[in-house]
């Protein structure tokens, strides 16, 4: 019966799209007909469309794992917005109580998404055995690989939770996997047979520039001779809060007609949505964000992404660029750099895994209470004695349930005889997360400073070639900013109305149209 | 800066009675009886808890400015407790018409004010996109408890929606004419509408180049003082109270501590409340107090007949002291710390002390 759907129809009806885009209904297809899919869809091509028109037509509910909350929040919101409404997203921040309501009326809901924590609960498989699952969608499905730029511990479970949920259908999907991790998803899952939908990731209506610079100082004066005379939508990528806050104030001095901002993960809820649906509504022409912007932002007309300090790795590199020129546009990525910014992803690889001695203090603290006295330790109470960052802490943690070495009630279980081995056995697996890592910084730096095409080297690990550029290729092929002439976007202007006038407009007083 | 002068306006009313946390507490709103009786006794109820997100470190900070300036001078002996000096006084009366301190009502409002603002912001925007039957837009609340009430409230009245979001705008444009000019267009400035999103905070220090904090506690002055407008002419006004409804005040007190009211408001004795809740006697005493704190109808006489009150009472003034300890001693033997306790967090012996001293 599902096979005789007119997809196009459905797809209008639900999200209203006139078509679908490269691979999504085909991936659909047999997702439909029951056959375990592999998809690999660039950034910004609508993954999500592939298992969100799925669950609106499948019988049964949709199970979707996604790492980050943010996200799977927002689309929440975004579902809602298109009265997609048996939609809720789980995870381990809500209140217990809240949860068990959603429990109770989980099968009302036809898409339901879920934070990888959460599945390693008991009551939650529990409660989601109760339902007719019909499909079990891993989001992001690289960070199951420990070769992959964002190996998650938690996702190697994922095996395991599809078997005890009956094995229904799979898909995982990622916008990022090269070679080696598509294989390693397929070994992890045990799928074998699963059908592999590769799309080529390389986006040819973006032209790729780097450019060294000195200093910051430099850097910024770069950014203001860009935008000097073009107002058209932009990002500027940062890797700290604080800098996001410092250059979106110097923008607004230096380019006072541009509607400059910031965004990064310590703002407030409100304040957040504010930025983001500004910059949707081309409220704001600029803004200055970390890494956190982006996800879920469906804004199709993004013409410039800039990197105020270049990514770790390649993989969140295209996945940021990729935000440019949804539509299909010409866009470009510029990434400035000095020598000096190669420090900051050095360090941030070290706030990621504990460090040697962390891991050591760690080991003789339980070992040294063990002998003494036995007595039950707190464990989050040790991890903020040693300092453990929050992703340090997942890394241990995962380990020692790796090593049968706790139990169920949070009890770290001590054998005498295995308690050095256990030690280096996860150093060296600390160590060797911090090579793969380390790996990455490398590829990237060494990317950005190629003297070949940056299109062929950026893309060469995921797929043999790339189409042609729509426009410009890159800066070691030529391009310049002088070459560039994009068709600027109109600010409306609100300014000059005092505040009764402005009232009444935003009350919609005198409006008689009432449709669109 | 505002918060400068809001600490000099509480100092003037503690001299060197108070340690400068105390006015921490006070305006941050913390939940302590200790806080709320000091509010009461020096007058102070209108700042409590109109700066919840006050943090520590920036307080010390404007401290240090105002020592520096002389404006504050901390007592020799005692280095927690202050005094504000002449020229801090001078000072503060020069700022004082540029600060709306008579908007504020803390006590009153704290908590109260932002479930108000969020249901009315949701509300207008709701209301905007519908008119335009535009049924797809990201909300800017996203709280659970607000978008279920605007939504409830949406489903009730979409038959009249016209005519709501015109009387509203009539309601909200006759409050807002009672502000000056800056601070209506602030408020304005935060209204989400059809196709338009308001200013964020940042936004607004910006196009007001104020600080952070400065608009945070105007925009809190603000909301109090059309709280304060709508709920003194009820009658005047027909949508906007609708946002002030069952938002309980309740929510100051701890959920166990709510749990203990409801039981007596069952009539329950406290004893058969304990056995109830498998809590000793003393914890619901503590229950008692705090809610007799928050509620100015609470059966006082209950629990404490007349003349045991004049009798801690006379104590209290003789004493000068609101140490428990102190009062103890200075009272008839079967006089509990539960009963003085009550008499404390009555807040009309407080503005009797007042007198006393």
């Amino acid at each position: 019966m599902i096979k005789d759907i007119d997809l196009e129809v459905e797809l209008q009806r639900y999200f209203n799209y006139p078509s679908f885009r490269t691979g999504q209904k085909e991936i659909i297809q047999d997702v439909l007909s029951e056959k375990d899919v592999l998809g690999v869809l660039p950034t910004g091509s609508g993954k999500s469309i592939c298992y969100q028109l799925t669950a609106k037509l499948l019988e049964g509910i949709t199970i979707v794992v996604s790492p980050l909350i943010s996200l799977m929040e927002d689309q929440v919101k975004q579902l809602k917005a298109t009265s997609f409404k048996e939609v809720i997203a789980l995870n381990s921040f809500m209140e217990p109580k809240r949860r068990r309501e959603i429990y109770r009326k989980l099968h009302k809901y036809k898409l339901i998404y879920v934070s990888p924590e959460l599945l390693q609960q008991n009551e939650t498989i529990v409660q989601l055995k109760k339902c007719d699952i019909s499909l079990f969608v891993i989001d992001e499905a690289h960070c199951i690989s420990q070769w992959g730029h964002e190996f998650r511990p938690d996702y190697l479970k994922l095996r395991d939770v599809v078997r005890e949920l009956g094995n229904p259908t799979l898909l995982a999907l990622s916008a990022t996997a090269t070679k080696t991790v598509q294989d390693d998803i397929i070994n992890v899952l045990d799928r074998p047979n699963i059908v592999k939908h590769i799309h080529p990731m390389d986006r040819n209506n973006i032209t790729l520039a780097v450019k060294e610079v000195s200093d910051n100082q430099e850097k910024q004066e770069v950014i203001v001779n860009i935008l000097s005379n073009r107002r058209v939508p932009t990002l500027i990528y940062f890797s700290s809060r604080q800098t996001t806050e410092q250059l979106s104030m110097f923008l607004s001095e230096k380019l006072p007609y541009l509607r400059v901002a910031f965004y990064h993960g310590g703002m407030e809820q409100m304040d957040r949505i504010t930025i983001q649906q500004q910059f949707m509504n081309n409220q704001l022409d600029v803004i200055c964000c970390t890494s956190a912007f982006g996800m879920g932002i469906n804004k199709n007309n993004i013409r410039l992404v800039i990197h105020y300090h270049f990514p770790s790795q390649i993989e969140s590199y295209i996945q940021e660029i990729g935000r440019a020129g949804r539509d299909g546009g010409s866009s470009i990525s510029l990434l400035l750099y000095s020598k000096s910014d190669e420090y900051i992803p050095w360090h941030m690889v070290q706030q990621e895994l504990p460090s040697e001695d962390q891991l050591r203090s760690f080991f003789n603290l339980i070992e040294n209470s063990k002998l003494k006295n036995n007595q039950p330790l707190n464990l989050e109470h040790i991890s903020e004695q040693l300092e453990f960052t929050e992703t340090q802490w997942r890394f241990l943690y995962y380990q020692l349930e790796n090593h049968d070495m706790i139990d169920k009630n949070n009890v770290v279980l001590y054998e005498k005889e295995r308690w050095t081995d256990a030690f280096h056995t996860i150093n060296w697996l600390r160590r060797e997360r911090i090579t793969v890592k380390e790996g990455k910084i490398r590829e990237m730096i060494s990317w950005m400073n190629s003297n070949g095409c940056l299109r062929e080297n950026l893309y060469r690990n995921f797929q043999t070639s790339y189409s042609p550029p729509i426009e410009q290729c890159c800066s070691n092929c030529g391009f310049s900013f002088h070459d560039w002439n994009p068709e600027q976007t109109t600010a409306v202007e609100q300014r000059g109305l005092n505040w009764e006038e402005k009232l009444k407009k935003l009350f919609l007083i005198g409006e008689t149209n009432e449709t669109k | 800066m505002y918060i400068d002068s809001l600490i000099l306006k509480s100092g003037l009313h503690m001299q060197g009675e108070r340690t400068l946390s105390g006015i921490f507490h006070l305006l941050k709103g913390k939940k302590s009886i200790q806080t709320i009786h000091d509010a009461r006794l020096f007058h102070l109820e209108n700042f409590y808890g109109i700066h919840p997100t006050l943090r520590k470190d920036s307080f010390n900070l404007t401290i240090r400015v105002l020592i520096k300036s002389n404006y504050i001078v901390l007592e020799s002996n005692h280095k927690e407790l202050f005094y504000v000096t002449e020229m801090g006084r001078k000072w503060l009366e020069q700022q004082e018409e540029k600060i709306p301190f008579t908007y504020y009502k803390g006590l009153t409002y704290h908590g109260v004010s932002n479930v108000f603002f969020e249901r009315l912001l949701l509300f207008i925007q709701t209301f905007a996109n519908s008119k335009m039957k535009n049924f797809s837009f990201i909300p800017i609340v996203d709280k659970e408890s607000i978008t279920q009430w605007v939504k409830y409230i949406y489903k009730k009245t979409k038959a009249t929606e016209q005519i709501i979001l015109s009387d509203l705008y009539h309601e909200l444009s006759y409050v807002l004419n009672q502000f000056k000019t800056t601070e209506a267009s602030l408020f304005v400035d935060r209204i989400t509408s059809y196709n338009y999103y308001g200013l964020s905070i940042e936004q607004l220090t910006q196009k007001y180049d104020m600080s952070v904090e400065d608009v945070r506690l105007l925009f809190e002055a603000i909301i109090h003082r059309i709280l304060t407008i709508v709920e003194t002419n009820k009658n005047r006004f027909r949508i906007l109270p609708v946002f002030l409804k069952d938002i309980s005040t309740q929510h100051f007190i701890t959920n166990t501590a709510k749990a203990t009211h409801q039981l007596l408001l069952k009539q329950y004795s406290i004893e058969q409340i304990a056995e109830i809740r498998g809590l000793k006697i003393n914890t619901i005493h503590d229950h008692l107090v705090e809610i007799s704190l928050y509620d100015r109808f609470f059966p006082i006489r209950t629990y404490v007949d007349q003349q045991t009150e004049s009798e801690i009472l006379a104590a209290i003034a003789n004493l000068n002291s609101m140490k428990l300890k102190d009062i103890k001693d200075a009272v008839s033997d079967d006089i509990s710390y539960f009963q003085i306790r009550l008499v404390l967090s009555q807040s009309q012996i407080f503005s009797k002390m007042g007198e006393i001293k």
